[in-house]
Order: structure tokens, then C-alpha cells, then sequence
């Protein structure tokens, strides 16, 4: 079927595809920008941000390059990177804390979307365990290579190699995936 | 290090390729430094033919396969955030419909054309128009310089009294260096752009232009904010605000770019945003 993707109906001019948007994709990009700033106030404005160059980009959005998912967390982990270095602050990892708003209601409706998750995180287990690790700690707890470095008592030449071949390597896996694939493949 | 034979396999006969690539995998997972991020831009330009974005597609369906696993981690995107977006959203999806189909759109615009009075604005832009810098718009406040006059509300109003937030562009837009911030004062209803990084304009074919996002005003229509010029992308630059109807709460300001005299219905795209925090 030829069903249009969200960010295609906005880029077409669908306001309702805002709303539908923002159920869709409102925790991902909420719980991103809540889990990589340092606070709920930079947070805020982060994810304000991302949504903005959301509706700007949607017009370059293009299904064959990645799912919308994928290419909506990308740009939500691009403007926190961005904040970050325009700060010129390292990124600390902060536990998330209760949210005091009432939900939205949050739609879970993509089974390939799970399928897809199944399917990344078990290329994630492919890796070396020192891969893992670093991948981990930078990706999902948003420490700086530095501090990896730190933590782990490596040298911080090789955190950016473990990270680095750890990509190359999911990459690679992710190359033949006909949704995923060319996300990370070449 | 204990490099394993599998990983010493991959391509990298070009060293600096090497770099690009390591350096599109630092990018994908932390801050890049200044003088990174200027590589980086030098090694993409020498080579168009990597994907840029790569990494950070798979780090994104990192992210993804992730809240999957952990559903327990989603949290839901805030009630009174939701509605802040939303405005943004209708205003930027307006914006994109009128730049299919030409014609009275009714978009972007808070005062009619014939309200604007632009040649106003340039014999005053002419008369402001000395040295680096200048700007546009406005009603004259009996202050010498822009610069001044901001000074002089910073004085006069606590910060509690003013918004301010910080310029951000937006990705794959033209003003990719701008910085400065975005100073308002619902009281006064004065404010001012302080501006560095962005391009000179030629006033004679386009002018920047502001919209301000007025949250009291139902999100529907963004307040014109003026046209303003840039002579010079160095320099600081202070630009009075002239809103053209009053704005008691406002979220987000935007500068677009726009035919000389500004626009009652902009095409977009946005260019750069200053977001007011809501604490």
C-alpha cells in the first residue's frame, strides 16, 4: 500500500497529521530529550526544538532511507548533540524522573516497529562485549567518550574505536534490512 | 588495545576518509569540539560521496529498538508541551500549503499587507543603516542606538520580567552559524534580536523577517514581528522587535527569509527559532 507517511502529510499541508504526529512520536522524542539533558527545563526546550525542525524537514523525509521512527530519533538525538556542543557542556546521564503532567495517550501500534526493535537489539548482542559496553553508556546514558573513557579506565582513543566499529559493525549487519538497511548501511 | 582480527578488516585505505568516517561516529554519539566540527565540514565537502548520515541513522534505530525493549522508559510527551508544539506544527504545515498553492493562503500573517507600510520601515532602515549593522522596522523609541535601548530595558526590568532564549537554526536551513538571543518584555511589549552569524542580506530583493508565536493568541496566527536587514555577519547586532499587534506570552520567535518589504503570508521556511522557556 501507498499510504503516506506522517511527516509526508505534513509536508503536504495535513495539520491533522500534527496531532497524529506528536501521539506517535511524542514519547520518543520526549523521552530522548528527557534522558539527555540535564534538566526538565533543557528538555523542554529541546524537545520544542526537534519538533520544529521536524515540521520544517518533513518535506526531507524519505521512506526509502529509513523508517520515519528512525529518522524522527535522529534528528531528536541530533539537536541534543547540538545543544550540547552549543553549550559546550558534557552530557551527563540523568535518571529520569516522574513527569507530574497527566499523558497523552500513547499509541503503540506498530508491531514492525517492534519487530524492527527485536531485530536491532539482537544485532546489538552480535557485538564484542567491549563494544556493547561503550555503545551503551554513550548511546543510551549519553556519556561523553571522556567519561566512558573514565568509567572504563581505557584509553580514550580506543572508546572511540569501540564505538565506532561497534556502528561499523551494526551497519554492516543492518545492510541487507530492506526498511532498516540502507539506515545503516552504505 | 586488543583490537580483534575481525575489526582490523575494515577498508580504510584513505586516512583521511578514515578521519571522516570516525569523525561522522563521534558526531553520531557525542558533541563534536569547534574545530571537529570545522573538519568534519572540510572532509564532507572533499567528499561528497559519503553518506553523512549513516551513523546516525543507525545509532537512531539504536535508540528506537531500545524504548521497544524498555516501554517502561517511554515517557509520554507533557500535556502543556504537546500544546506548544502543536502551534508551531499548524503554523510551519500553514506555511508549506501556501507554498503549494500560491494565493491568498491566510498563513503567517498577523497584520494585512496594506497595514505594513513598508517603505516606512525601509526610510527608516535607511536611516539606521550606519556602519555594520541594521535593522529595520520600528517605531522610533527616542533611544540613540538599538544597542542602547536594549541595554536600558535590561536595566529597567528584572529578569523575571523579560523572556529571553537563545537563537537555534534550523537543521538544513541557511543560518547554520547564528547565535545571539531573543530579549522580550510583555510589560513594555519592547524587545530586541542581539544576532551574530548571519549572512548579510541584500536589502533591495529579500529581508529577514520575524514572527513571534503568541501563546494567548490561540497558537493560530504568529504576530509579524517586522523585517529587519544584516550588513555584516560578524558583528553583534541589536534590532528593535516590532510587533505588529500586542504579545502577552510568547513561545517561540522565528526569522525567515522574504522578498524586500517583508510578507503578509511567509513561504517559510524557518529558519532559526528562539524558544522561551516555560519553567
Amino acid at each position: 500500500m501507498n499510504e503516506r507517511s506522517l511527516l509526508q502529510r505534513i509536508a503536504s499541508g495535513d495539520e491533522r497529521a500534527v496531532q497524529e504526529c506528536m501521539d506517535r512520536y511524542g514519547g520518543l522524542v520526549w523521552t530522548i530529550c528527557r534522558r539527555l539533558c540535564r534538566n526538565v527545563d533543557d528538555a523542554e526546550d529541546a524537545v520544542q526544538e526537534v519538533f520544529i525542525d521536524l515540521w520544517s524537514s518533513s518535506a526531507r523525509f524519505d521512506p526509502s532511507v529509513a523508517a520515519e521512527e528512525t529518522f524522527i530519533a535522529m534528528i531528536a538525538r541530533r539537536r541534543v548533540i547540538d545543544r550540547w556542543r552549543k553549550k559546550r557542556r558534557e552530557p551527563k546521564s540523568e535518571v529520569i524522573s516522574e513527569i507530574n503532567d497527566p499523558a497523552a495517550p500513547r499509541e503503540k501500534d506498530e508491531v514492525e516497529i517492534a519487530d524492527e526493535a527485536s531485530r536491532v537489539q539482537m544485532m546489538m548482542t552480535r557485538l564484542r562485549p567491549e563494544q556493547q559496553e561503550v555503545l551503551d553508556l554513550s548511546i543510551f546514558r549519553g556519556l561523553s567518550h571522556s567519561d566512558i573513557a573514565g568509567e572504563l579506565g581505557l584509553p580514550l582513543g580506543t572508546v572511540k574505536t569501540h564505538a565506532r566499529r561497534g556502528l561499523m559493525r551494526i551497519r554492516e549487519l543492518l545492510g541487507e534490512d530492506p526498511h532498516l538497511g540502507k539506515g545503516g548501511g552504505e | 588495545m586488543n583490537i580483534p582480527p575481525d575489526d582490523r578488516s575494515s577498508p580504510e585505505a584513505d586516512p583521511l576518509e578514515s578521519r571522516l568516517d570516525q569523525l561522522l561516529a563521534d558526531r553520531a554519539t557525542q558533541a563534536l569540539s569547534d574545530d571537529e566540527w570545522l573538519e568534519l565540514e572540510g572532509l564532507l565537502a572533499a567528499h561528497p560521496e559519503v553518506d553523512p548520515d549513516a551513523y546516525d541513522r543507525t545509532v537512531a534505530a539504536l535508540e528506537v529498538s531500545h524504548q521497544q525493549e524498555f516501554p517502561e522508559l517511554v515517557e509520554p510527551l507533557p500535556v502543556h508541551l504537546r500544546q506548544r508544539i502543536a502551534a508551531s506544527g499548524r503554523i510551519c504545515v500553514r506555511s508549506q500549503r501556501s507554498r503549494q498553492t500560491p494565493g491568498p493562503a491566510g498563513a503567517l500573517s498577523s497584520r494585512p499587507a496594506a497595514e505594513r507600510v513598508p517603505s516606512r520601515w525601509l526610510g527608516l532602515a535607511a536611516a539606521l543603516l550606519v556602519g555594520l549593522t541594521v535593522g529595520m522596522l520600528l517605531e522610533n523609541r527616542g533611544e540613540s542606538s538599538p544597542e542602547r535601548a536594549c541595554a536600558a530595558l535590561l536595566e529597567r526590568r528584572s529578569p523575571a520580567e523579560l523572556a529571553r532564549a537563545e537563537w537555534r537554526a534550523v537543521e538544513g536551513e541557511s543560518l547554520p552559524g547564528i547565535g545571539g538571543e531573543v530579549i522580550w518584555c510583555d510589560r513594555d511589549q519592547e524587545g530586541y534580536l542581539r544576532l551574530t552569524g548571519v549572512p548579510a542580506n541584500d536589502p533591495a530583493v529579500e529581508q529577514y523577517q520575524l514572527w513571534i508565536v503568541d501563546e494567548d493568541r490561540g497558537h493560530a496566527q504568529p504576530v509579524d514581528g517586522g523585517v529587519f536587514d544584516v550588513a555584516a555577519a560578524a558583528e553583534m547586532q541589536t534590532i528593535p522587535i516590532d510587533a505588529a499587534l500586542v504579545v502577552d506570552r510568547p513561545g517561540v520567535f522565528v526569522i525567515t527569509l522574504e522578498p524586500k518589504g517583508g510578507v503578509p503570508v511567509s513561504d517559510g521556511p524557518f529558519l532559526a527559532t528562539a524558544t522561551i522557556p516555560r519553567g
